[in-house]
C-alpha cells in the first residue's frame, strides 16, 4: 500500500465501479426482485420492470434517461470503452427516483422479520457488502435507527437507501 | 499491460498525487479537470479557454425557431421581390420552383433604434433594441432541409452523431455554479424533430449533456427528474447523507484517498445542494408580475424568462426552443404572413424582453443571445396543391443559400448589420456566413479557440467545426 498506493505495478485488481447493468441488477437481486426472464425487451422505468437491465429498451432516437445518465454510450455512437463519469444527476437518482425508493421499501419490508436492529444490519451488510459490519458500524447504525421515526420513510428505509447509494455497493475493489 | 489510466498518472508532476492534481487543476468536480483525469486524453487536447482570446461572453443562450422563419419577412427588407413579382426564379435551385414565383413581402420595414437598421413592422420589440443587437443577413447552410440543417445547426455537421455546441462549450469552459445542470434545455412538449441528438453530448463524456426540460408545465418539481425526494424533506435528507459520509469516508480512507471515490462523495454533496438551488432557480413564480407581463404569456416567454434565470445562477448555455403543438411552427409551407403575423407576436416580445431584461441586470455585457431558425424561406412562393384546394394563402418552401440570424450581447457590436443577401434575398452574397462560421464565432466569443478545442474520438481530433468555419472578427466590438 505504502509503495504503490495507485497500483502502478497491479499488485492487484483495479478498483472497479459498477455499470449501470451491475449496478441495477445488483439493487433488484439484494432486494430479491431480479427477475430471470429473458425474452422481448421492455422500458426501464416501468415500475414493474424487474428484469435484468440489459432487457431495458434502448432507442437511438431518444436514450432512457437512467441508462443516460450512468454513461450508457449513445446508441448511434461506435463506443469502444464506456466513459465513468460521476455527476450530480445520477446521485440525485439515487436519492430520489422512484425507483430506488421501491427498492429499499422492499428490502426493508424482507429484512423486518429477520429479528432486531442488529440482526437486521447484520444481515444487510452481508446481502450488500458481503461481510459482517465492523463494531463501529454496527453501533453508527444503531444509533441512526434508534432515533424517533418519521413520516414518509421509515428509519430503516433510510438507512438502507444510503447502503444503496454507499461507495462501497458502487465499487468493487 | 499497462491501461491508459495508468499511463496518464506517469505523465504527471513528480510529487503531485492525484489529490493534489485535482485541487490545483480544478476547483470543482463539474470542470473541465475530472473529465480529464477520466478520460486522460482529453485533457491535453486544449480543452480550457484559450489565453490569446478574450472571453467577452461568459454564457449563452440560443433562442431557437423552430422551422425556419422566413428573412425576407423579419430580418432581410427585400424591396426589389416587388419589381420581380411573379416571376419565377432562376439559376440553379435545390428543389424546382413550382409556385407563382417570386412573392414580396406584404410587410413594411422601417428603420429602427439610433442605428437604422430596417426591420419588418412584425417585429417592433425587436426594433427597441436593436441598438444592441447584430443582425447577420448572410447566413447560409448546406442543407434545406429540416434534419441536416438541424443537427448542423446544433452539432456542426449535417449527419447525427456529433456532440452539441452546448455540450463543447461546457468541456470547453465548465460551468459556473456546479449545483446546477450547465447545459439546459426549454422545450414546450417532447415533440421536436430530431430531438435529443440536438442537444447531446455524442461522444464527449456524459456530464456534458444538456439537461432536457419540458415546459409545457411550469410546476418545478415537474421540470428536472428527480429534483426531489417525495418522501421526505431537506433536513431528513442531510441526516441520511451524513451518515453516507462517514460510511463514505471511512471507506476512503482505507483505500489510500483513491481519487474517484473523493469525486463520489463530493458530487452526493453537490446533488444535495443542487435540490434547493434547482428547485429556487427554476421556479419563475418567484418573478414580480411586472417582469412575467414584460416577456409575455406563451410558454416560449415563460421559457425565456426561464432562462434569464438560469444564465444569472450560473449556467452556461441555455438553449430555448419555439416548438408548439406543431413540433416546427415556423415552417410555413403555407399562409406564410398570417403564420408569421401570430409567431412574431409571440417571439418578437418575448425576445426583446430577453435582452432588454438582461441589458438592466447588467448581465447583456457579457451574456451571449442568439435568435434563429435553421434555415430561412424563399423569397418566391410555394402554392401547394392541398393549399390552393383550399385556398390558403401562399406559402415560402425551405431556403437555405440564405438567412438571417441575430445576436445580441457578448462582444457583439451592437446596431450593425453583418453581411448582405442579393437584391431578392436568394443568395448570401457580402461577407457570408456559414454555419461553421458562426459557430466559429460563438466560441470565439466565450474565449475558446475552435481550432483548438478538440476531442480525440475513433481516431481523430474532432472538433465543433470539423475542418471548416472561420471566426467574423468584423461584427465583435
Amino acid at each position: 500500500m505504502r509503495i504503490d498506493p495507485e497500483n502502478l505495478m497491479l499488485w492487484h485488481m483495479n478498483r472497479k465501479r459498477l455499470s449501470v447493468e451491475e449496478w441495477r441488477d445488483s439493487v433488484l437481486f439484494t432486494c430479491n426482485q431480479l427477475s430471470d426472464r429473458g425474452g422481448k425487451s421492455l422500458e426501464l422505468d416501468d415500475p414493474k420492470n424487474f428484469r435484468r437491465t440489459v432487457y431495458g429498451r434502448v432507442s437511438r432516437l431518444k436514450l432512457n434517461d437512467t441508462l443516460m445518465q450512468f454513461d450508457y454510450p449513445d446508441a448511434n455512437v461506435h463506443a469502444e470503452k464506456r466513459a465513468v463519469t460521476t455527476t450530480p444527476i445520477q446521485k440525485l437518482f439515487m436519492l430520489n427516483s422512484p425507483f430506488v425508493l421501491a427498492r429499499v421499501s422492499a428490502f426493508s419490508g424482507h429484512l423486518k422479520d429477520c429479528g432486531g436492529c442488529e440482526e437486521q444490519v447484520v444481515r444487510a451488510y452481508g446481502m450488500l457488502f458481503g461481510r459482517k459490519p465492523e463494531p463501529w458500524e454496527l453501533q453508527t447504525a444503531k444509533d441512526f435507527l434508534n432515533k424517533p421515526a418519521r413520516e414518509g420513510m421509515s428509519r430503516f428505509e433510510e438507512y438502507a437507501q444510503i447502503l444503496f447509494a454507499s461507495n462501497e455497493f458502487l465499487y468493487v475493489d | 499491460m499497462w491501461t491508459n489510466q495508468n499511463f496518464f498518472r506517469r505523465q504527471l508532476p513528480l510529487g503531485m498525487n492525484r489529490r493534489e492534481m485535482l485541487q490545483k487543476m480544478c476547483t470543482g468536480f463539474g470542470m473541465v479537470g475530472l473529465a480529464g483525469l477520466l478520460r486522460p486524453e482529453s485533457l491535453f487536447a486544449s480543452a480550457a479557454p484559450d489565453p490569446h482570446i478574450p472571453q467577452r461572453a461568459k454564457r449563452a443562450i440560443f433562442l431557437f425557431l423552430n422551422g425556419g422563419p422566413s428573412h425576407v419577412d423579419t430580418f432581410d427588407p427585400k424591396p426589389a421581390l416587388r419589381k420581380y413579382e411573379g416571376q419565377q426564379p432562376d439559376g440553379a435551385l435545390f428543389k424546382k420552383s413550382t409556385g407563382s414565383g417570386f412573392m414580396s413581402s406584404p410587410f413594411e420595414f422601417k428603420k429602427c433604434g439610433q442605428s437604422g437598421i430596417e426591420l419588418s413592422e412584425l417585429l417592433p420589440n425587436i426594433g427597441r433594441v436593436i441598438d444592441d443587437c447584430c443582425v447577420i443577413r448572410s447566413m447560409k447552410t448546406d442543407v434545406p432541409n429540416h434534419e441536416p440543417a438541424l443537427i448542423q445547426m446544433h452539432t456542426g455537421n449535417v449527419q447525427p452523431i456529433r456532440p452539441s455546441m452546448g455540450s463543447w462549450l461546457l468541456y470547453g469552459l465548465g460551468t459556473e455554479n456546479q449545483n446546477l445542470p450547465g447545459y439546459v434545455v426549454l422545450r414546450p412538449s417532447t415533440k421536436i424533430v430530431v430531438g435529443p441528438a440536438l442537444w447531446s453530448s455524442g461522444f464527449l463524456p456524459a456530464q456534458f449533456q444538456a439537461t432536457s426540460v419540458v415546459t409545457s408545465d411550469m410546476t418545478v418539481e415537474k421540470l428536472v427528474a428527480n429534483i426531489r425526494n417525495p418522501k421526505i424533506g431537506f433536513d431528513e435528507q442531510r441526516e441520511q447523507l451524513d451518515l453516507l459520509n462517514t460510511l463514505n469516508e471511512h471507506h476512503l480512507a482505507a483505500r489510500n484517498g483513491d481519487a474517484q471515490l473523493e469525486a463520489e462523495i463530493q458530487t452526493m454533496e453537490t446533488a444535495f445542494q443542487m435540490q434547493r438551488e434547482a428547485l429556487n432557480v427554476f421556479d419563475i413564480s418567484k418573478e414580480p408580475e411586472s417582469t412575467r407581463k414584460m416577456y409575455g404569456q406563451s410558454t416560449f416567454a415563460r421559457s425565456c424568462l426561464l432562462a434569464r434565470r438560469l444564465v444569472e445562477s450560473g449556467v452556461r448555455f441555455v438553449t430555448v426552443y419555439y416548438t408548439s403543438s406543431d413540433n416546427q411552427p415556423w415552417d410555413t409551407h403555407a399562409d406564410n404572413d398570417n403564420r408569421h403575423r401570430k409567431l412574431c407576436a409571440d417571439a418578437d416580445l418575448a425576445a426583446a424582453a430577453l435582452i432588454s431584461d438582461l441589458k438592466s441586470r447588467g448581465l447583456l455585457d457579457d451574456t451571449l443571445v442568439i435568435v434563429s431558425g435553421e434555415f430561412g424561406r424563399t423569397p418566391y412562393a410555394e402554392n401547394r396543391k392541398e393549399d390552393k384546394q383550399k385556398a390558403t394563402p401562399a406559402g415560402r418552401d425551405h431556403h437555405h443559400t440564405a438567412f438571417s440570424t441575430l445576436l445580441a450581447g457578448g462582444g457583439v457590436k451592437g446596431g450593425m448589420v453583418y453581411g448582405a443577401s442579393d437584391e431578392l434575398g436568394m443568395h448570401a452574397v457580402e461577407n457570408p456566413v456559414h454555419v461553421h462560421d458562426l459557430h466559429a464565432t460563438i466560441l470565439y466569443l466565450m474565449g475558446l479557440n475552435h481550432e483548438k478545442l478538440t476531442y480525440r474520438y475513433a481516431g481523430r481530433d474532432f472538433r465543433l467545426t470539423d475542418v471548416h468555419g472561420n471566426v467574423a472578427h468584423a461584427l465583435i466590438a
